[in-house]
């Protein structure tokens, strides 16, 4: 007999890096300011996107408050709209 | 750091952030600070911090300038004049962009522009000295070859030695060429 290979029993699957915990919990950091460029540019993309919480691990709370400063700093001229 | 809380209850604590163009003269920018200060002042504003970053380049350009002037002010202020003061600043010259936030809970005075000028600094350093480590490693390579070579070299050389002409072969030579008995 021929066996049936499901796609649901394939190799295993590699490790959620959502799993890792959030940066900014680690530190004890409150709030995130606009003006903090060097931990800004961590969080954003080549591109200047802002880099989702499933590769950072950022947590919900401090994803927003990331989300709001990374606004403010492009609106400022530090961080680009668009590379 | 001491997180900051109003005087009384129907003030409130505001950040107030200034980007000036950096084309203009000292004097203009002077003027530009005053006139951004007096806004606060004539409403009654109480003036807690002021951080002056300095000239630094814009990631995009702004009115045709890729370069300006940060100024940080914490006032505080009652919110009801906010309103007029951010038309006030919208109407004034030199003034390329501005922003007044109303700060949160937990909010601390940190002089932004040093921290960067400090992390600049680090960075470059950082760089000097992984360049400096990958030259000393390209040098300890290029040793390591080197010493390969002539070791190398030596091995090969070994054998030749021994085939090189001895003193006494040399000599008998002559000694047959000296011969006059040879008819050469």
């Amino acid at each position: 007999m021929q066996k049936v290979i499901s796609p649901f029993t394939g190799p295993k699957q590699k490790k959620a890096p959502g799993s890792r915990p959030c940066p900014f919990c680690k530190g004890n950091i409150l709030g995130i300011s606009w003006a903090d460029y060097p931990t800004l540019k961590n969080f954003t993309d080549y591109f200047g996107n802002i880099k989702k919480r499933y590769y950072t691990g950022a947590c919900l709370k401090h994803q927003k408050s990331l989300h709001k400063a990374v606004e403010r700093a492009r609106f400022m001229g530090l961080i680009a709209f668009r590379k | 750091m001491k997180t900051i809380t109003p005087t009384s209850q129907e003030n409130r604590i505001y950040e107030c952030t200034v980007l000036m163009s950096s084309s203009v003269s000292d004097k203009e920018f002077s003027e530009c600070v005053k006139n951004t200060e007096g806004f606060f002042t004539e409403k009654g504003g109480k003036q807690i911090a002021k951080h002056e970053w300095g000239k630094r380049g814009l990631a995009y350009d702004i009115k045709g300038q890729s370069e300006g002037r940060y100024t940080v002010y914490v006032y505080e202020i009652r919110p009801d004049y906010i309103k007029e003061i951010d038309n006030s600043m919208r109407l004034e010259k030199n003034v390329l962009r501005h922003m007044i936030i109303a700060t949160p809970p937990e909010f601390e005075i940190i002089d932004w522009g040093k921290w960067f000028k400090e992390w600049l600094e680090k960075r470059d350093e950082e760089k000097e000295r992984k360049e400096e480590e990958d030259r000393e490693e390209e040098k300890k390579k290029i040793i390591k070859k080197v010493s390969k070579k002539a070791s190398v070299e030596k091995t090969e050389k070994k054998p030749e030695a021994k085939s090189e002409p001895t003193p006494d072969i040399e000599n008998k030579l002559e000694e047959i060429i000296s011969d006059e008995d040879l008819n050469l």
